[in-house]
């Protein structure tokens, strides 16, 4: 069965370390604190925080995942989820008026749309991990986040996360024709569920082989 | 009885959940239920007969996701779906719904989905639906009030079945996208819909909180079907938590509350429904009253007109402002943007928008303007044009019930403006003018009133939709006029007619012009004025306003006026003077305002061309170099930039159009991608370095980026791409801009790019980050 859930902006901490991580400040040394915690004040009181969730089977076959509603080719996805007999779709959002917000303060100010901007990237990371921790007794037996894109993982396999997990209707969650999230700062993962301690530390886009993100 | 007649003379009852029924007979997890319609109609005959035997009125075919989206087969699934519905009611005294659920994609502006093409694809499935012989079309499961209007309007314009609606509200009782349940009142009512409502989501208890909302603002039937309670998982099946006997129980209330037509969505079961009649049959029917509110709507409220005089915010208008006209023939939807937000912290109720200019395409540009601010601004609009082209475009993408300017008592005016208000919804300012001109009494303004409210019941449009507009004219050239509008204003108010005025036009050719529109403005709030189109800049103006809610008892406690007081008092600490007092110093720190004021310093001493180019220039490359070198991050990057915009703005006036631009620039973010985060900025930056840049927004087709360059003559474009699946996009747009504009060089940018690729694609440059851009521009411009 799918669950959703829906949280207070008060449950979710939006780390302003984290803002100047995506804002690409290579030390957390000479930041405007003024500006981003007023962005993470306006974007609490805009933010919508809502997930749905729900456990599929998983069976690997070489280089194939079943996933029960899903088959994918990905090497990158198999290895995430060797040893797993159990996993988690999730899709999760900060919602539409966040977005709004966005567009706002791109239009007030660039750099308080770009602001803005990533204090929506750490919120919904913040949100994720925070479901992450409430999805299990034994959070730390769940695999790293893994998303489409991450890896050989195709994109493509959105559509039938999105469609699974009814995102549309239960936390109102699109897709573009070109595949991209609306709301904008959404994610869609699968979240393997491990028999042992997860021995990974890596965790969400730090799976990821692109060498050419600006976040590394 | 046909059903309009039946939902009039008595509680009228809905069938409940399919999916839960449908799964225990065997519906496999992601199998569509609509091609049971044709795999196993047996089951869904069997399904509807059930719900009929539990005494359902309206049974829902089965074609909730039945769209072009889905499905290839649509004739055929639709077809069947009714007559499986149709034949499952024989012998029953039911009628058939045809089942339109959402689209499952986001429409424009926060998404890619053009309002048209969401119509056209209900369009699609409503002609089959009514085609085979369905009773009436039941639009259900909206989370978005935009998408509900494209499938009202789908239904209007493709059968003449009636439009029953029920949208999806939380706990916060708004739609997921933000509208509360009066601005859905407003619009549905606007657009026709004979029965309004909720379903899904929420169990009764919750909705029976909503319900008060909608005896409150609707006089529309009320339809609620809510579920049966809230999931769990039990042995892996999903169960709902509350059973035929609870449901009924709340469902009594419910009808208590005033809604007339109800049943169940997911969870509830034959047994509910059941149990919900035998319950509820007995139960006093009363239908919501006749309102006669005037009210206006945006994508998340509602504001009405008649109690605490509203404020019509007047800046996002060209006539008489050199700014605002270049700022449409750039297509600078930015600055306009700006104008809106600004006055929307002035606390403005609702923003006029007027766009004409002789030398645009005021009907485009209409669309373009108010698809925009509705991405950022949550007030109502009022639509301000004499091009009835112009705006039926602008009602049709309009998200709520907009407020119309405007109508006049010409015929000619009349039969054009209110086939509109009928079709779309809206309130609309009527001025007193008519072929013999402005009446020079108030008694001539007042009977052409009559006569526009008597035409407009004609079309079936309520005296509560016409805003009269009396004419303020200029006081200095008939020392009459004020008085004339004021004595108008005062007997449309005793005769139950709502007001506005365009204030300020009483003080033309006079002096302090603010202090006579701000008394004249508080002697016509006196004699009843509903409403105003004034500048909210105009501290006078608000100090009009906010004294006569005070005074009135329309602010209660006179909060709202206490921190307007407030707000004006000269705050004590002025804002600390930071060190540079340079404008290279003001520039490389950052500092916006003080840029500023020392370039409209500078200005008085120094050339113009000579601030930009030995003073803005070199300053900005000390940040960029800066930036290159990892020694500057982003934000101060543009912080610079935005001081140095500043300077820019205020030397503008001094320099001869054109003069400073170095050369143009294209930009945009490719076809199929939204995001343009990085685009703005590389625009910023471009533009400090005093490029002339055209950007096309987001969303791009190669064909417009090349007519642009084509027209422009630009011989640089900048493309963004955020993800693989973008990049073919801009890969066509690069093959089509050298097959097309050979001359003109392409540079790309954006996450999922790198040098490799970009040669892959044939781009002329690849930039890491927005001062590669300028480089590259520099280099080659």
């Amino acid at each position: 069965m799918i669950e959703t859930i829906k949280s207070a902006a008060a449950e979710i901490t939006i780390d302003p370390k984290e803002v100047t991580v995506y804002l690409g400040y290579y030390s957390a040394n000479g930041i405007e604190d003024k500006t981003i915690n007023e962005a993470i004040s306006e974007f609490e009181s805009n933010a919508d925080y809502r997930v749905c969730f729900a456990k599929v089977p998983v069976t690997i076959t070489g280089d194939s995942a079943d996933l029960g509603f899903m088959q994918v080719e990905s090497k990158s996805l198999c290895k995430n989820l060797d040893g797993c007999d159990e996993a988690y779709i999730l899709a999760a959002t900060t919602g539409i008026s966040s977005q709004r917000l966005i567009e706002k303060n791109s239009v007030i100010s660039p750099i308080k749309g770009i602001v803005t901007d990533c204090v929506g990237s750490a919120a919904i990371e913040a949100f994720c991990d925070k479901i992450n921790l409430s999805l299990s007794d034994n959070p730390d037996f769940l695999r790293p986040r893994f998303s489409p894109g991450y890896g050989d993982l195709c994109i493509d396999c959105q559509i039938k996360i999105v469609e699974f997990l009814c995102a549309n209707k239960n936390i109102g969650l699109s897709l573009t024709e070109s595949l991209m999230m609306i709301p904008k700062k959404s994610v869609t993962a699968i979240i393997g569920i491990g028999k042992e301690k997860n021995k990974c530390k890596g965790s969400g886009c730090m799976t990821c082989k692109s060498e050419n993100c600006p976040y590394r | 009885m046909n059903i309009l007649e039946k939902i009039r003379n008595g509680i009228t009852y809905c069938d409940g959940g399919a999916g839960t029924l449908l799964q225990s007979w065997g519906l496999e997890a992601g199998e569509y239920p609509e091609s049971w319609n044709i795999t196993k109609p047996d089951k869904i005959i069997e399904m509807h007969r059930l719900y009929l035997e539990a005494g359902a009125d309206i049974i829902t075919s089965c074609t909730f996701g039945a769209n072009r989206f889905k499905f290839d087969n649509l004739e055929e699934i639709i077809t069947a779906a009714i007559n499986n519905a149709k034949k499952a009611c024989e012998g029953y005294d039911a009628y058939v719904a045809l089942d339109i659920g959402p689209l499952g994609k986001m429409l424009e502006p926060l998404g890619d989905l053009p309002f048209e093409t969401a119509v056209e694809v209900f369009s699609e499935s409503i002609k089959i639906g009514a085609g085979a012989g369905a009773d009436l079309v039941l639009i259900e499961t909206m989370n978005d009030s935009l998408e509900a209007k494209a499938a009202v309007l789908a239904a209007k314009e493709s059968c003449n079945l009636p439009v029953f609606v029920t949208c999806v509200y939380d706990e916060t009782k708004k739609l997921m996208t933000g509208a509360n349940p009066a601005a859905m009142i407003a619009m549905l009512e606007g657009l026709g819909a004979d029965a309004i409502g909720m379903n899904c989501s929420l169990g009764p208890k919750q909705m029976l909180d909503i319900v008060p909302e909608f005896t409150k603002h609707s006089s529309t039937p009320i339809i609620v079907n809510p579920n049966a309670g809230l999931p769990r998982s039990e042995n892996g099946k999903t169960v709902y938590d509350i059973d035929a006997e609870e449901f009924s129980d709340i469902m009594c209330e419910i009808v208590k509350s005033g809604a007339t037509i109800i049943g169940g969505c997911c969870g509830t079961t034959p047994e509910h429904i059941r149990k919900t009649v035998e319950k509820t049959k007995k139960l006093p029917f009363k239908l919501p009253e006749k309102k006669n509110l005037t009210v206006v709507s945006s994508y998340t409220h509602a504001v009405e007109i008649g109690n605490k005089p509203v404020i019509i915010g007047e800046r996002i208008n060209p006539t008489g402002k050199k700014r605002f006209k270049e700022a449409l023939r750039e297509n600078d939807i930015n600055y306009i943007l700006n104008e809106g937000i600004a006055q929307n912290k002035k606390g403005v109720s609702i923003l006029d928008v007027n766009v004409g200019l002789p030398e645009i395409d005021e009907a485009e540009m209409m669309v373009t303007v108010i698809r925009a601010l509705q991405s950022v601004i949550d007030l109502p609009l009022q639509i301000d044009t004499v091009d009835p082209v112009a705006m039926e475009k602008a009602l049709r993408i309009y998200n709520g019930k907009a407020l119309m300017n405007s109508v006049s008592g010409k015929e000619e005016s009349m039969k054009a403006v209110f086939p509109l208000v009928k079709k779309y919804g809206g309130a609309v300012i009527a001025v007193t003018l008519d072929e013999n001109g402005i009446p020079e009494t108030a008694e001539g303004r007042v009977e052409i009133a009559k006569k526009i409210i008597a035409r407009a019941s004609e079309y079936g449009i309520g005296k509560n939709d016409i805003i009269v507009d009396p004419l303020a004219m200029a006081v200095s050239s008939d020392s009459k006029s004020a008085i004339v509008t004021l004595e108008a204003v005062k007997n449309l108010h005793g005769m139950g007619i709502k007001t506005s005025l365009g204030v300020s036009n009483i003080s033309f050719g006079l002096p302090s012009r603010a202090d006579v529109n701000a008394v004249f403005y508080t002697m016509a709030m006196h004699n009843g004025l509903d409403c105003a189109i004034i500048n909210p800049f105009s501290t006078e103006m608000m100090k009009a306003w906010h004294c006569f809610n005070a005074l009135t008892g329309k602010d209660e406690n006179c909060t709202d006026y206490i921190e307007f007081a407030q707000s004006l008092e000269p705050s004590e600490k002025k804002t600390e003077t930071k060190s540079p007092t340079s404008l290279d110093g003001c520039i490389i720190s950052g500092l916006k305002e003080q840029a500023g004021a020392v370039a409209t310093e500078l200005i008085k001493t120094t050339p113009p061309m000579e601030i930009i180019n030995s003073i803005i220039i070199p300053a900005l490359n000390t940040v960029g170099k800066g930036f290159e070198e990892k020694k500057v991050y982003l934000p101060q990057l543009l912080m610079s930039a935005q001081a140095a915009k500043e300077a820019f703005e205020a030397i503008k006036t001094a320099i001869p159009s054109g003069e400073n631009k170095k050369g143009k620039v294209v930009i945009a973010t490719v076809k199929g991608d939204i995001h343009d985060i990085g685009k703005n900025i590389v625009r910023v930056l471009l533009e400090n370095y005093g490029y002339e840049i055209i950007d096309l927004g987001k969303d791009v087709s190669p064909e417009k980026i090349v007519d642009t360059v084509k027209s422009s003559g630009a011989k640089l474009v900048g493309l963004s791409a955020l993800m693989t699946t973008t990049v073919p996009a801009m890969e066509e747009t690069i093959k089509l801009l050298h097959k097309e504009a050979p001359d003109c060089k392409v540079m790309v940018g954006g996450a999922v790019m790198t040098e490799e690729y970009a040669a892959m694609i044939g781009a002329d440059s690849y930039g890491t980050d927005a001062m590669s851009a300028v480089r590259f521009a520099e280099k080659l411009l």
